[in-house]
Order: structure tokens, then C-alpha cells, then sequence
């Protein structure tokens, strides 16, 4: 069994390799780039090298930092008022729940993202809305139409109607009809045609 | 100056577009920057492709104004829901949040909305009167290396705002850094990290990762606060602060905008930074500093006045120098490249009715928070009591298409939504989404300028030391990194139970 002490050294040790994969990686990688340059004496690859570097201290630095420390039985200093995160938090992080509906969370936009180019913005998004929706524990099926329909009709009415922006329209056959029937049928509409 | 300012004002006054697009600026930041989730950048973000189709003064003016009020806006999210707009309102939720939760909501924003509005005419005051001697200054004492030890300088600080640690702080900056070497780099053209994909070529743009680190890391986080049924809908007060309350802060008032006017010209820092040292200030001349943190107003009002008094101040590298204080003025940068112009000292010559409008807008813009920061605070309290589950699916697909719309790529969506689970992760882990943005940012600028540096000075890095601005900044970036290395030390020596 590791206690308390044991696990923060992992996850400090696992930290500080996250960031030296990261850096070792990046480093490999700047051999596809690493020509020279008749401008430039350090190269395309010599200032992505210098930061890698940099990255690498700072994990090593941040590591020995906090297995020190954690030798002498206190945590990591926090940075005082600077500590909040951009959110304004004070007190240390949340720690990581995991449950069915928390993984939906994080996997509804990528499954939205992965529809998108294929099934089209128009058709993919109230289904996405409704589902989002739904993950997040509403359950009135008055409640999951309206809130769809309004957020849908608000997207479909500034950004269809009144920026033109070209939302993807999908690439599956009738999909991409679909998609651009409602595209033309929203711009009539609106347009009082 | 004065005639300038009543020309740019004639200028505002009398085109009806223009007004339509000051009152849509105005009361669009004001209103992305209280619905939680969404803020300035984000409305910035959306409209940033259309701006093309604008002429420059009238988009440049619409960010300005957007930049005013969205930067008060985020102090009404900040107080009631602890989601700051942005960065520069992480301090703001100290004492606001806790004030929300004793039930002096209204006090709080009530605070905030006077503070704002004061920072920020004091501000536009000052940038009016000490930006043209800046940008005259600028011409003789600013090249590529001066820019650079700039850059060098801001990202000194950058590592303190927002991280758990130095150390995190630090690794967040160079994260920041090494996503800006993304894309083609500016000595040669050579790809970099593109995978074989041209969609990379052009780099990561910003836009996308804000949106990423801000609405969407945002949504997830307080969509897992729902599901685990942890969050808390914090109660609606309408009571504003006595004048004499207000009497009581006058030093704190003065003392912010001093401090945010002078932040406010670091690039890269801005009015993050002057947040933060109001608000420092604020604990450090207290008679009473251990009420700081627990619903003091004089916390509320440090940091709201200070931010509000760096925006005027962070025009002055944009205007004088083309350089960005932070991500909405980095978006400022934007719509000059757009339009093909360049931000720097000529344009105070060439382009004097774009920056008189702006001044002029900027100012009048602070006179309407005001009133109309009263009457929104009567309303948008209300928003305390709309489920955030209904607004998330929206702030989505806001950001989603905001995302998309930028370049039309479904890339930058997908660097969107990997920007927000990378942020949320990095937020559970004591990491700062603001500085790896502030690191992409100052990155892409500071490698150019570094290029060009070493070519003017013949790759001698010593070359700084003969040049007194750039050796000066170099010296004063060192400066501040080491006082940060000695405060963690002597914080990292104190005994155990720290």
C-alpha cells in the first residue's frame, strides 16, 4: 500500500515525466525542421530548442522542488494572492471525479466534432444541444425542447441570417441536402420571403 | 489635445454607424462579459472575421469599447458566480464572491461599476494626454531589440498570475511558448511541428485556444460541479455601497489607478497584472488585512479600478508600438494586419481620426458604465437565478462556431475543444490557462523579434548591454524574476504546515 506522501511523490514524479516526454518529443521532432538558414544562424529548430530546454528545467526544478519538500513533510509553496487560478481560486484544486456522466461531458463535443464535417452543423447541432442537455440532468422534455429550439433558433438567426457565416454542411449525401435546405429555407424565412 | 479630442468626438457623434457600432460594442461587452462562460474575448472572437468587411476606425473603435466594458462586465460573473470574464477578474472574486455569499451582491457590484468607470476615465485622460509623447519617444528609442527586452520583460511576470506555483507558472509560459513555435517560422518559412498538415502551417491561432481554455474549460468544469451536484446557485441582493464607503476607499482608488495605468503599458501583462497589484496594494496599506479575502469591499475596489485604468494605458504598445497587452488587444493587432495596416508610431500621423475616434469612444464608453452599469446590475443579478445547465449548451455553441468561424476550419474548433479538456485538467492540477496564452502570444512576436535582433546586432547577445532601453527592461525582467525565485525559496524554507 503507498499512503498519502507516496502517491504525492508519484504524481510528482509522473508530472515531471509528463514534461520530459513532452520536451523529449518536441526535441525529436525538430530534427524534421533542422536545416540551416542563410539569415539565420540559429536555425528554424534553434529557438523551439531553447524553450524545450527551458521546459525541461523547470520540470526538474518543479520536481526537486516538491520531493524536497515533500522529504520535509509540507507541500509546495503556494504563490500567496497569485496562487488563485484565472477563476479566482484560492483553495487547492478540486480533485478529479469520474463518473458516467461526467465522461459524457467530455465526450459529447468530441462526438459533435467527429459529426460535424460529415453530418453538417444544421442538422448535428440540436441533437447535440439535446443530448448536452440531457447529461447535465435536465429531464423535462418541456424544458430539453424548449432550451434546444431557443438556442438553436438564436444560432440559426445571428449567425446564418445575419453574419453568412458557412457552417459546415456535411458531406454525407442527405446530409448535405438537408443541410442546405434549411440554410436556404432559414435565410428565406427571416428575410420575410 | 484637446481639439483632437473634440474632433474625434464630432467624429463619433455625427456618423450614425459609428454610434450604432459604439452602443453595440458597449453593451455587448458589457453583456459578454456578465453571462458566465462567455466574455469580451469570446464576442471578440466571434466578430473578429467580420471586421474584415469594416472600415478599421469604426473596428477598431468597436474593440476598444467592447474592451472597456467587457472588462467591467467580468467583474459582475467574477462577484456573482467566482468565473471572472477574464484574467484581470481573477482578484475581483477574493472578496467579491465571498460578499455574494453573505448576501452584498449588489454592494459589491455596485463597487465595481463606480471603481470601473472611475480607473477608466482616469485612464482614457492620461492615454490622451501621454500617448503621442510616448509614440514620439518610441520612434527614436524602440527597434527590434527594445521590443524584444519589452516581450522579455512582461513575460517576467507573466509566470505569477493565475499559477498554484512559481514553478507551474513558469512551465505554463513555456507551454504558451512552445505552441506559438507552431506553423511557419519567420526566418526562413520553414514548417515546424505542422505533422505533415497544412492546416498547421499558419500556426495556432489564439482565438481558438481562448476560447478553449476560457468558455469551454468553464463549461466542463461547472458542468462537473452539476452532475456531481456540488454547485451552489448563490442568492440576488440589489443594496448598493454608501458614499461614504466610497469616501473611506479614496486612497485605494488613487493608488489603483496609478498602478493600473502603469501595468496597463507592459505588453503581454496588462490588466491582468494591474489586478493583481491592486489588489496587493489594497491588503498591504489595509489597517486591517485579515479581512481581506473574506467579503472586504476595499477588495473589490482595488482591482476593478486598476483593471479598468490599464485599458486605456494597454492601447499605448498597441497604438505606439504594435505591441498586444493582452488577447483582446493581440485581436486589435489582428484587424490592423487585416486591414493592411500597421500598428506603431506612423499611425499617429496617418491615421489620426482612427485613433481620436478611439480615444474619444474609449472615454465616453467609461462615462456610460456609469449609468448603464447601474441599471445592468439591477438586472443582470437576476441571472443568479437561470440554471447554468440551460446556458451551457448555448455557450457552446457559441464558442464552437465563434471557433469556425475565424478561418472556416474545422481544425481550429477541434484545437477549441482539446484547448478546454487540456485547461480543465491543467486547472485541476494548479496550472495557468492565462499564462501559456500570454506565453503564445509574447512567443510569436518575441521569436521575430529575437531574429531580427541578432541580425541587427550580429548575434552578439551581449549587443543588449550597449543599448540603455533594451538593457534597462532586460535588467528589470532578471529583477523581477529572481525577487520571485527569492520569494518561493524563502516560502519554500519556512517550516512544514505552510
Amino acid at each position: 500500500m503507498i499512503d498519502a506522501s507516496g502517491k504525492r511523490k508519484l504524481a510528482i514524479c509522473l508530472e515531471w515525466g509528463f514534461w520530459i516526454a513532452l520536451a523529449a518529443a518536441g526535441y525529436w521532432l525538430t530534427f524534421d525542421f533542422d536545416e540551416p538558414l542563410d539569415i539565420y544562424r540559429f536555425g528554424a529548430s534553434g529557438w523551439p530548442r531553447f524553450i524545450l530546454a527551458c521546459i525541461v528545467v523547470g520540470a526538474t526544478l518543479q520536481a526537486a522542488f516538491g520531493l524536497l519538500k515533500e522529504r520535509r513533510g509540507a507541500r509546495e509553496p503556494v504563490l500567496d494572492r497569485e496562487a488563485a487560478t484565472p477563476e479566482g481560486q484560492l483553495e487547492a484544486p478540486e480533485p478529479l471525479r469520474f463518473s458516467p456522466l461526467l465522461f459524457g461531458i467530455f465526450v459529447l463535443p468530441l462526438i459533435y466534432l467527429v459529426l460535424l464535417p460529415r453530418t453538417g452543423f444544421f442538422v448535428t447541432t440540436p441533437f447535440f444541444v439535446l443530448a448536452f442537455l440531457w447529461v447535465l440532468q435536465v429531464r423535462r422534455m418541456r424544458l430539453l425542447i424548449g432550451v434546444t429550439v431557443s438556442a438553436y433558433c438564436l444560432v440559426l438567426l445571428i449567425f446564418v441570417r445575419l453574419f453568412y457565416v458557412a457552417l459546415p454542411v456535411g458531406n454525407w449525401p442527405v446530409f448535405y441536402d438537408v443541410n442546405n435546405w434549411i440554410v436556404v429555407a432559414v435565410r428565406n424565412l427571416f428575410a420575410g420571403g | 489635445m484637446v481639439e483632437d479630442f473634440l474632433r474625434g468626438t464630432l467624429l463619433l457623434a455625427t456618423d450614425p454607424t459609428a454610434l450604432l457600432v459604439f452602443a453595440c460594442g458597449l453593451f455587448g461587452g458589457m453583456l459578454f462579459g456578465a453571462i458566465p462562460g462567455v466574455n469580451m474575448l469570446t464576442l471578440g472572437a466571434v466578430i473578429l472575421p467580420f471586421t474584415a468587411g469594416m472600415n478599421p476606425e469604426l473596428a477598431i473603435m468597436l474593440f476598444s469599447v467592447i474592451y472597456v466594458s467587457g472588462v467591467f462586465g467580468g467583474a459582475i460573473t467574477a462577484i456573482l458566480f467566482n468565473i471572472p470574464g477574464a484574467p484581470e477578474n481573477a482578484p475581483t472574486c477574493f472578496d467579491g464572491y465571498p460578499m455574494t455569499q453573505q448576501g452584498r451582491a449588489g454592494k459589491a457590484i455596485g463597487a465595481a461599476v463606480s471603481c470601473s468607470a472611475l480607473g477608466g476615465l482616469a485612464s482614457a485622460i492620461l492615454m490622451m494626454t501621454a500617448t503621442p509623447a510616448i509614440a514620439d519617444w518610441a520612434v527614436h528609442a524602440f527597434g527590434p531589440p527594445e521590443v524584444f527586452a519589452l516581450i522579455f520583460f512582461g513575460l517576467g511576470v507573466s509566470a505569477s498570475v493565475g499559477a498554484r506555483t512559481l514553478w507551474k507558472g513558469w512551465l505554463s509560459v513555456f507551454l504558451g511558448l512552445l505552441l506559438a513555435t507552431v506553423g511557419t517560422d519567420p526566418a526562413g518559412g520553414l514548417g515546424r511541428f505542422d505533422f505533415g498538415t497544412y492546416y498547421l502551417l499558419a500556426g495556432i491561432h489564439f482565438i481558438p485556444l481562448i476560447l478553449g481554455f476560457f468558455a469551454v474549460s468553464e463549461v466542463l468544469t461547472q458542468a462537473e460541479r452539476i452532475v456531481a451536484g456540488t454547485r451552489q446557485r448563490p442568492k440576488a441582493n440589489l443594496e448598493f455601497p454608501s458614499l461614504r464607503e466610497f469616501w473611506a476607499l479614496r486612497y485605494t482608488v488613487v493608488r489603483s489607478m496609478g498602478l493600473g495605468f502603469f501595468a496597463g503599458i507592459l505588453p503581454g501583462i496588462g490588466a491582468t497584472l494591474a489586478a493583481f497589484l491592486g489588489y496587493n496594494e489594497a491588503v498591504r496599506w489595509s489597517k486591517t488585512p485579515e479581512r481581506f479575502g473574506k467579503g472586504e469591499l476595499a477588495g473589490v475596489v482595488a482591482p476593478e479600478t486598476a483593471n479598468n485604468a490599464a485599458t486605456g494605458a494597454a492601447m499605448i504598445p498597441l497604438l505606439a508600438l504594435g505591441l498586444p497587452g493582452g488577447a483582446l488587444t493581440a485581436m486589435m493587432l489582428g484587424i490592423f494586419q487585416i486591414h493592411g495596416m500597421e500598428p506603431g508610431p506612423l499611425i499617429f500621423i496617418n491615421s489620426k481620426d482612427l485613433v481620436w475616434v478611439t480615444f474619444s469612444a474609449m472615454f465616453f464608453a467609461n462615462l456610460a458604465i456609469f449609468g448603464l452599469g447601474w441599471i445592468q446590475t439591477k438586472t443582470v443579478v437576476h441571472l443568479l437565478r437561470v440554471p447554468f445547465r440551460w446556458l451551457a449548451p448555448g455557450i457552446l455553441l457559441l464558442a464552437t462556431v465563434g471557433a469556425f468561424a475565424l478561418r472556416n476550419l474545422l481544425v481550429d474548433v477541434w484545437i477549441m475543444y482539446l484547448a478546454g479538456i487540456a485547461a480543465y485538467f491543467l486547472r485541476k492540477t494548479g496550472y495557468s490557462a492565462a499564462g501559456i496564452v500570454l506565453g503564445l502570444i509574447l512567443g510569436k512576436i518575441g521569436e521575430s523579434m529575437f531574429i531580427k535582433s541578432m541580425q541587427i546586432m550580429d548575434y552578439e547577445l551581449l549587443a543588449f548591454a550597449h543599448r540603455p532601453v533594451a538593457a534597462l527592461l532586460i535588467l528589470a525582467g532578471i529583477a523581477t524574476m529572481v525577487a520571485s525565485a527569492v520569494r518561493h525559496w524563502r516560502r519554500f524554507r519556512e517550516p512544514a504546515g505552510d
